[in-house]
């Protein structure tokens, strides 16, 4: 046996990315060089669409801020004020699906497309003042419709335009928010927002609390990347973990201990499918903002929101990382009118709009 | 007891200005003081003190020459109208043209929704829209901005809808309102400006006299018979809009308007 051979290993001549030392504790940790590695490159001619949880607006509106091509199915209509677009749920991603903050909701949303069946009657939701809400987007239309045909109406509409975005796109960028839903057994269908908050009616022996695990995330992941390719072969996908807490938790768990597990699942299999999938890769929003290392707090006072330093933080890296950026000078496209619904500590300009957040009228 | 309202307004002003001035005894006991300026130019006004003052060389030139004087005391006055001043069924002409909504025939006879150029909102989008857009016009403006500095009650009387003659026209003046009228959307575009409009006004607290509907043909024009003759907002009264104008009415529609607005005020 030869000397070279009993002290040979494979962490000789790794690179300074794969050690603490000098990617973490001695960088810059300002630009974290050797964090963000891309698969695929993003230029300002990629067709790029956006979904996923309220962190997810972010993105968008960094990636347009960076002259970005991303897609809108379902733009405002031009003479429309910013204000009212903003309120009706315009431009906040590729569609008018608001948050969409599982696997599953995705998976779902793209089968429902694909499959072109007429939608289903049994989730509009009746609000107490009478009028009519889509439930698989409960707040897109802030005063209802009139009648379940025009919310059925609007649907169709709505999952046309989705097919026409998806046959352009290049590359779908999703950011997973959370793994609780409520399931309704009824039509099988994970909601966005538990039914009794904000709209809809309750029902225990309909209504029921699902907390994914890795394996249902992992394939929901593999199963919306499958679909995708039915929609536009070589459709690529980027994966992010939405670093915002949950809003509240109906697992029994203490709403911190809730919050780690459904994030680790999430990262765990954001990870585990990016390694498998060559179209796929994985942006640190998660770590850049919650990791201890990597400075902060990137918190708001209520330890939920992503202050706008922290925002900035994480697009600037992503886009120098994409060479779209490289001194992280870009900005968000200008905001609309502040949409948040949650209370005066969730204000501000750029604060993205979360249905999730309905829960905190809830809190004692 | 003498009413006395003022009138304030742009080009829109002469034709409340020339029906009063052609039958000045159809409304006793009212009193009417016209002051207008061009464009925008009454929101380059002050209210201070109770006064209505301009507040720049230009508006200060138009209120010299159109009325106004150095400013008005509106202490003098039982209320206030604002005439025309782009509160106007335009605004929800150019929005249709880019928009669809339950409830028009138009989109009842569209045989394929996934083609339609026209993007499908719901109804309350569609108002809520109008209602901004309106209220980022001139007399909406105005009229807020004078809620703030007294409590005298505001009227907003409708511009005129465009002229039928616009119809006379190889090409149309106004793609919308020729559209509208082709797809049989007047009725329901006529109804939801009203509508908004009357929304918008009643946030800026003033409440909204619609046009006469004795001077609508088809229900989104102005009736030939009363943008014929039309006259220009100027010191000297009389002077004729351009022969190709579609915008103005003529004086017998601001009889007819100003018998609305004396209505609603009581």
């Amino acid at each position: 046996m030869s000397e070279d051979e009993t002290t040979g290993h494979p962490y000789l001549g790794l690179p300074p990315r794969a050690f603490w030392k000098s990617a973490v504790a001695q960088a810059d940790r300002d630009r974290f060089p050797g964090l963000v590695t891309p698969r695929f490159a993003i230029t300002a001619q990629t067709r790029i669409a956006t979904a996923g949880s309220c962190f997810a607006q972010h993105i968008a509106r960094w990636l347009r801020g960076a002259g970005c091509r991303v897609l809108d199915g379902e733009p405002a209509p031009a003479s429309m004020p910013a204000q009212v677009a903003a309120r009706w749920g315009y431009g906040l991603y590729s569609g008018r699906y608001g948050n969409i903050y599982t696997a599953r909701q995705l998976r779902e949303l793209l089968e429902e497309i694909a499959l072109g069946a007429a939608p289903d009657p049994r989730l509009v939701w009746q609000r107490p003042d009478g009028r009519h809400v889509d439930a698989l987007r409960p707040t897109i239309e802030p005063e209802g419709m009139e009648s379940p045909a025009e919310v059925l109406l609007h649907r169709e509409w709505h999952l046309e335009r989705v097919a026409q975005v998806l046959r352009r796109t290049d590359l779908l960028i999703f950011t997973l928010g959370l793994t609780e839903g409520w399931e309704d057994t009824a039509t099988g269908r994970i909601l966005p927002v538990c039914p009794g908050v904000g709209a809809g009616r309750f029902d225990p022996a309909r209504h029921v609390f699902r907390n994914a695990g890795h394996a249902a995330v992992l394939a929901d992941l593999h199963a919306v990347h499958a679909l995708l390719q039915r929609f536009r072969p070589g459709m690529r996908l980027l994966l992010t973990v939405s670093p915002v807490p949950l809003t509240a938790t109906a697992s029994g768990e203490h709403v911190l201990t809730a919050t780690a597990w459904s994030k680790a699942v999430l990262r765990a299999a954001a990870g585990e499918f990016v390694a498998g999938v060559a179209a796929a890769d994985y942006f640190p929003s998660f770590e850049l903002v919650t990791q201890p290392a990597a400075g902060g707090p990137w918190f708001e006072a209520n330890w939920r929101s992503i202050s706008a330093a922290g925002v900035a933080r994480v697009m600037g890296i992503f886009l120098a990382a994409h060479g779209l950026a490289p001194d992280a000078a870009a900005g968000p496209a200008p905001a609309d009118d502040d949409a948040d619904e949650g209370g005066a500590d969730e204000g501000g300009a750029d604060d993205p709009v979360c249905d999730e957040l309905l829960l905190q009228a809830f809190a004692p | 007891m003498t009413r006395r309202l003022l009138v304030l307004g742009n080009s829109h002003l002469a034709a409340l200005a020339d029906g009063w001035r052609a039958q000045p005894g159809r409304w006793p006991g009212v009193e009417l003081r016209f002051v207008g300026a061009h464009g925008e130019r009454l929101l380059e006004t002050e209210l201070r003190d109770g006064t209505l003052r301009p507040a720049s060389a230009a508006a200060a030139q138009d209120f010299a020459r159109l009325g106004g004087g150095e400013g008005v005391a509106l202490a003098g006055y039982d209320g206030i109208i604002i005439a025309g001043a782009m509160v106007a069924l335009a605004s929800a002409a150019a929005l249709w043209r880019e928009m669809r909504w339950v409830g028009l025939p138009s989109l009842a006879a569209e045989p394929d929704l996934a083609t339609m150029a026209p993007a499908l909102v719901s109804r309350q989008a569609a108002q809520a829209a109008l209602v901004a857009r309106l209220s980022a016009r001139l007399g909406l403006r105005l009229a807020a901005r004078l809620r703030a500095g007294c409590d005298l009650p505001i009227w907003i009387a409708s511009q005129p809808r465009v002229s039928e003659t616009i119809l006379d026209r190889p090409r149309p003046a106004t793609r919308a309102h020729a559209e509208a009228l082709r797809l049989g959307d007047g009725a329901a575009l006529s109804a939801w400006f009203d509508t908004a409009a009357t929304i918008a006004a009643r946030q800026a607290g003033a409440a909204f006299v619609p046009q006469p509907p004795a001077t609508i043909t088809r229900d989104i024009l102005t009736a030939r018979r009363f943008t014929r003759g039309a006259t220009r907002l100027a010191a000297r009264p009389g002077l004729a809009q351009p022969g190709d104008d579609i915008l103005h009415a003529n004086g017998a529609w601001g009889a007819q308007m100003l018998d609305a607005v004396l209505g609603a005020a009581g």
